[in-house]
């Protein structure tokens, strides 16, 4: 009904007749009413309330002509020899639209029906108004429910610690949701009969972002009803007015329980490449030492077996060659079998009896246990059996015994005593002896490397212990000595989770 | 006459590495230890004796009860009393590159040389001393 190419603010205009959500909803009373009365002041048959919009003028209500929208630059007012139009103010200057009334006959209006018109238009902005907070309500609407959907926990306090929101993945059941508004975490650990030390690690926490006015976060890890360990991210964020006052704290938690696991197992993994990246260098190690070592005299021998200058100097040199080889094929054998324990991951458990398995052990070393003419006590009463691989525990007491034989003292009788106990659901071996032990202040580092011996003996090579750790941590499990030098040692195997009923 | 002192514990090597420096020149005299313990405890009963003293000590690495490392951290300390300067050459079948880099950053160690002792580097080593 009337056209405005422009109005000032454009921009700001636009933007307040937006939020006000009038445009192309349906016709109401108190728009009508309003140009009803605007007719009955001033006596046109036509009027009408319009809004312009960026390319339209749009009609909200209207009596004696049939319009609901016009261009902006199409005049209609040209119909009409008679025209007044009030504008609809919001925000004290933006004009978003029209109160207007039109006739065939030109009118003269008097300064009551001119107070009227204004008045009534004064009562669009006022009725617009009126509707704003229905519209507010659905934008709280939408946020709340972005809130509550939100797969995350959401809390927020005011500056005393007492709780303004929570989210339903915060608090899922509804009664205690609503319980907690207005209460802080030691009302609500009374009514949920929890630990008041929760209580007061949140409060600490809530005072530390208060008191710096810093974000905090830290990780936390509780169980839930079926017993499984659920890791949350917590953080706790300070909020500040416009002047720096502060006013809330935002809680906020996610679950990282997957996260967690996955570093878990990462940690695992590198842990692992460790032992076997040291299990390299020792294998590295062994090769220069073990294996190098006697190509080398080989080699050696050779050339000078080329160079003999007669048969008797050659048969010396060839005599030689042998306990080379049986060297060499004695290293070459053990670390392949060596290998072979780290490829033997899934070996199969049986339940074992030690002393079964230790029987087997001194049959193997008769011959070297009657010449020692050993002392063997045995104890495995509180332990009788054990869920291992056969071959790794078999392994274990001839290399044990084997060691025990090769070092004892030339001064006494070695005597050996074995005992199984249970502890906290492992097995714990030990093997006892009196032979020259070790010195382990000296020795800490190396007694289970591969290649270290610490004797000066004819068969020692070093790897027997080497295999034997290989072997029990291949496992799970843990071997340790105590020893002194010249009194004897103690090896002590721990088998882990023997906590079975067979 | 030349004092040449092995410390090694591998006998057949001993004997082979022997009768190398023997057919090189036979005014060298070899005496021998089986580990760094019995050689250390040679040196400390010698150390201001310039006749009994070495000109040369070949020195192995992985040796029983005490190994060429904590031989050479005793040797260091000992070393500066000695009543005559000597060289001393780390001979080891390692080929570790990090054995090597920590030898190099022990002054006392004149060279590390990777067996065999082959006879053209021991005749090198005479004609330096």
């Amino acid at each position: 009904m009337i056209n405005i190419p422009s109005l000032r603010n454009e921009a700001d205009r636009i933007a307040a007749l937006y939020v006000l959500e009038i445009l192309d909803t349906g016709e109401e009373q108190e728009f009508d009413n309003i140009v009803k009365l605007a007719s009955i002041i001033t006596h046109a048959p036509v009027s009408a309330i319009t809004f312009v919009d960026k390319h339209r003028i749009w009609y909200k209500a209207k009596l004696g002509i049939e319009l609901i929208e016009t261009p902006r630059d199409n005049s209609v007012t040209d119909a009409f020899p008679f025209f007044i139009a009030i504008p609809i103010v919001v925000n004290k200057n933006l004009v978003i639209g029209h109160l207007s009334v039109a006739g065939p006959v030109q009118v003269v209006l008097n300064q009551e029906q001119h107070k009227g018109l204004a008045l009534l238009a004064q009562q669009v902005t006022t009725l617009l108004q009126l509707k704003l907070p229905v519209i507010n309500n659905s934008i709280k609407e939408f946020y709340e429910s972005i809130l509550n959907n939100i797969p995350q926990d959401i809390v927020v306090f005011d500056a005393d610690h007492r709780y303004l929101f929570a989210n339903p993945m915060a608090i899922k059941n509804e009664e205690y949701r609503k319980f907690i508004i207005g209460k802080d975490d030691f009302e609500y650990g009374a009514f949920r009969n929890r630990d008041p030390k929760i209580a007061e690690a949140r409060r600490a926490q809530f005072l530390e972002v208060k008191n710096t006015g810093k974000a905090i976060g830290w990780e936390e890890s509780q169980k839930d009803p079926e017993g499984n360990t659920i890791t949350f991210l917590r953080r706790m964020f300070p909020m500040h007015d416009e002047s720096g006052n502060f006013i809330m704290v935002i809680g906020f938690g996610i679950d990282i329980t997957e996260r967690k696991i996955l570093e878990e197992k990462q940690s695992m993994i590198m842990e692992q490449l460790a032992i076997q990246n040291t299990q390299l260098i020792d294998f590295c190690n062994v090769v220069s030492h073990n294996l190098r070592g006697p190509l080398i005299n080989m080699a050696m021998l050779a050339e000078f077996i080329k160079e003999a200058e007669d048969a008797e100097e050659q048969k010396l040199l060839v005599s030689k060659l042998e306990p080379v080889i049986e060297s060499l094929k004695g290293t070459f054998n053990e670390l392949v079998e060596s290998i072979q324990i780290r490829l033997d991951r899934d070996i199969k458990l049986d339940k074992l009896n030690f002393s079964t398995c230790l029987q087997e052990a001194l049959d193997g070393l008769y011959v070297e246990i009657q010449k020692a003419k050993a002392k063997i006590k045995v104890d495995f009463d509180d332990a009788p059996a054990v869920m291992y691989p056969h071959k790794y525990l078999a392994s274990i007491f001839y290399n044990l015994i084997s060691n025990a034989i090769k070092y004892q003292s030339p001064e006494r009788q070695l005597s050996l005593n074995l005992a199984s106990k249970m502890k906290e659901g492992n097995i714990v071996l030990t093997v006892q002896d009196n032979g020259l032990g070790i010195d382990l202040i000296k020795h800490k580092d190396n007694i289970f490397k591969i290649g270290k011996v610490f004797h000066r003996h004819p068969d020692a090579k070093g790897l027997g212990l080497f295999m034997t750790k290989t072997q029990v941590e291949a496992m799970g499990g843990k071997i340790w000595v105590e020893s002194f030098p010249d009194q004897g040692s103690i090896f002590s195997i721990e088998f882990v989770n023997q906590n079975m009923n067979w | 006459m030349k004092k040449v002192y092995l410390i090694d514990d591998d006998d057949i090597f001993v004997f082979l590495t022997k009768k190398t420096i023997l057919k090189v020149s036979e005014n060298v005299d070899v005496e021998v230890f089986s580990d760094g313990q019995q050689a250390i405890t040679h040196l400390k009963e010698i150390f201001s004796k310039k006749e009994l003293l070495p000109d040369v000590i070949f020195l192995d690495l992985n040796m029983p009860v005490m190994d060429g490392w904590e031989f050479l951290a005793e040797y260091q300390e000992l070393y500066p009393s000695f009543a005559k300067k000597n060289e001393l050459y780390i001979v080891s079948s390692s080929i570790s590159p990090h054995e090597m880099e920590r030898s190099r950053n022990i002054n006392e160690v004149s060279e590390f040389i990777i067996k065999p002792l082959v006879k053209e580097k021991f005749l090198e080593i005479l004609e330096n001393l």
